[in-house]
């Protein structure tokens, strides 16, 4: 067999691989086994460890892009936070559509079905922009740079924000985000300069850069992506479409593996005939 | 399940199978996917920035807040960039938000990214557990030869070389990961999709993209 051919592999047969792994779990679930990892454990830990009655923001820093890893992560948060007596704030620097994003897990998530009511104990105050500077304009007073929440009724009118005057009343920041910049900015706006705690969870695309902050106790721990949401499902006792995810996430890892393997085995090839042609690669 | 809801279910996940059907080739039917996405973000983003405008700007000017001016003055500012004579405005609010934001972000940024990292870095090498004691030893050599490939101030030779040179093998592992959760946080974009494509009443699109294919190939052989 020519292992050099193994390189020239029409690229829609990888395409229709992937597929394959993909949709053979969604169809009929595997089951494979899934352990759940310290850092899942710390921000579990750290959602159960806010007081009775705490104020928790909820900053979902992304778009519709993303809404395939971030959502089921924001809608796992959130039926966490509804079965504790907690205040829930949300609030985006980041991606105007966000807004959108909450009402959709709003939806799925169902405020009544956990006794909850709008203004008194969730609150939508849509994006903000302004990045780094109405991060720190919301920690120094938020009432003077919030008037109305996403749809139009004015603060005031909202039990919910009495609680809320600056960083300082954050018992839990919890950041879901889609760009790198924004935990780091949480952490300087907010946790550095008032002490509040933050954790949540991002796009795999940005996790790695953000390990250092896990380790050194600044984050409280943050979930990766559809495995970090999938953990927290399992963790939490609420399974939902992570977890079911999961089964095809290890079978397409496997198709990369694989298609890895027998590319540079088509590499080998090229390099051994090289060899015994006596030319140099 | 009501007829909008079917509707609604319907063109979104036909507009994904237009998106997705750039892996079989380049087709009109990705093209006009993509336009959608172009225009639907730009009028929404512009929707959403009027919005900022009325209620962060004018709303509090309306309340007698009128120093709120010189902020929509500065935004105006911006514009100016589109009129050759007047361009050179543009400084002015350009200055202010790099003034603010690098402001903003040294006042902490210090503390947060420099600070608190190196005080993470001096780690115990005797503590009761081995495991804890090889991974800080790994922390801490990892961070002094990554520094080092970092240090250009003389030349890399002789007793530095191998340092840099392990700060490198440490670097490709950092980014070996950092491509590796990529390709996680990508592949579960690609499933959540497929979870929403594989339910009711959306895998009928799925046969209609099918067809599709089917018979653009049968018509690409006939042509052979």
């Amino acid at each position: 067999m020519n292992l050099e051919s193994l390189q020239r592999i029409d690229s829609r047969w990888i395409f229709l691989a992937f597929l394959l792994a993909v949709a053979i779990p969604i169809v009929n679930p595997i089951g494979l086994p899934l352990k759940i990892s310290d850092n899942t454990k710390k921000v579990y830990e750290a959602v159960e460890r806010i007081p009775d009655g705490g104020v928790v923001v909820l900053t979902p820093d992304f778009n519709y892009d993303n809404k395939g890893e971030l959502q089921p992560m924001m809608e796992a948060f959130l039926r966490h936070l509804f079965l504790k007596n907690v205040k829930v704030v949300s609030v985006s620097y980041y991606g105007a559509a966000s807004p959108l994003l909450m009402e959709e897990a709003m939806k799925s998530v169902g405020l009544e079905a956990y006794g909850k009511k709008y203004g008194v104990d969730f609150v939508n105050l849509g994006y903000l922009a302004g990045d780094e500077t109405a991060v720190a304009a919301f920690g120094a007073n938020v009432h003077a740079l919030v008037k109305v929440d996403y749809y139009g009724t004015s603060i005031s009118q909202l039990p919910i924000m009495e609680r809320l005057r600056t960083a300082k009343d954050i018992d839990l920041e919890i950041s879901l985000s889609a760009g790198m910049n924004y935990p780091e900015l949480y952490l300087r706006q907010w946790q550095t300069t008032y002490g509040t705690k933050v954790t949540g969870g991002s796009v795999g695309l940005i996790y790695a850069p953000l390990i250092p902050y896990i380790s050194s106790g600044q984050l409280l721990g943050y979930l990766p992506s559809m495995r970090g949401t999938a953990e927290y499902e399992l963790l939490s006792r609420r399974p939902a479409s992570a977890i079911v995810g999961m089964d095809s996430q290890s079978l397409v890892h496997l198709v990369f593996i694989v298609a890895i393997v027998i590319c540079n085995i088509g590499v080998l090839g090229s390099y051994l005939k090289s060899r015994r042609g006596g030319a140099k690669i | 399940m009501t007829i909008y809801d079917v509707l609604v279910s319907l063109i979104a996940s036909g507009l994904v199978l237009m998106a997705l059907s750039f892996l079989y080739r380049e087709n009109s039917w990705f093209t006009f996917a993509e336009q959608i996405v172009v225009g639907g973000l730009a009028g929404y983003g512009t929707a959403i920035g009027i919005r900022q405008v009325y209620y962060q700007g004018l709303t509090p000017i309306a309340q007698g807040m009128s120093w709120y001016i010189l902020a929509i003055i500065l935004g105006v500012l911006l514009f100016m960039g589109f009129f050759k004579r007047l361009a050179w405005w543009v400084r002015v609010p350009t200055a202010v938000l790099i003034g603010t934001g690098i402001g903003l972000n040294m006042r902490a940024g210090i503390e947060t990214q420099i600070t608190a990292q190196l005080i993470d870095t001096v780690r115990s090498i005797s503590t009761p557990s081995l495991a804890t004691n090889v991974n800080n030893l790994i922390v801490i050599i990892g961070v002094c030869c990554v520094i080092m490939f970092f240090f250009f101030s003389t030349e890399t030779k002789g007793a530095l070389m191998p340092v840099s040179r392990v700060g490198r093998y440490f670097l490709m592992v950092a980014l070996g990961s950092s491509f590796a959760y990529a390709v996680m946080g990508r592949t579960s974009l690609v499933i959540a999709r497929f979870q929403d494509l594989l339910s009711y009443p959306n895998y009928y699109t799925i046969l209609i993209a099918a067809l599709l294919i089917l018979y653009d190939v049968l018509r690409h052989r006939k042509a052979l």
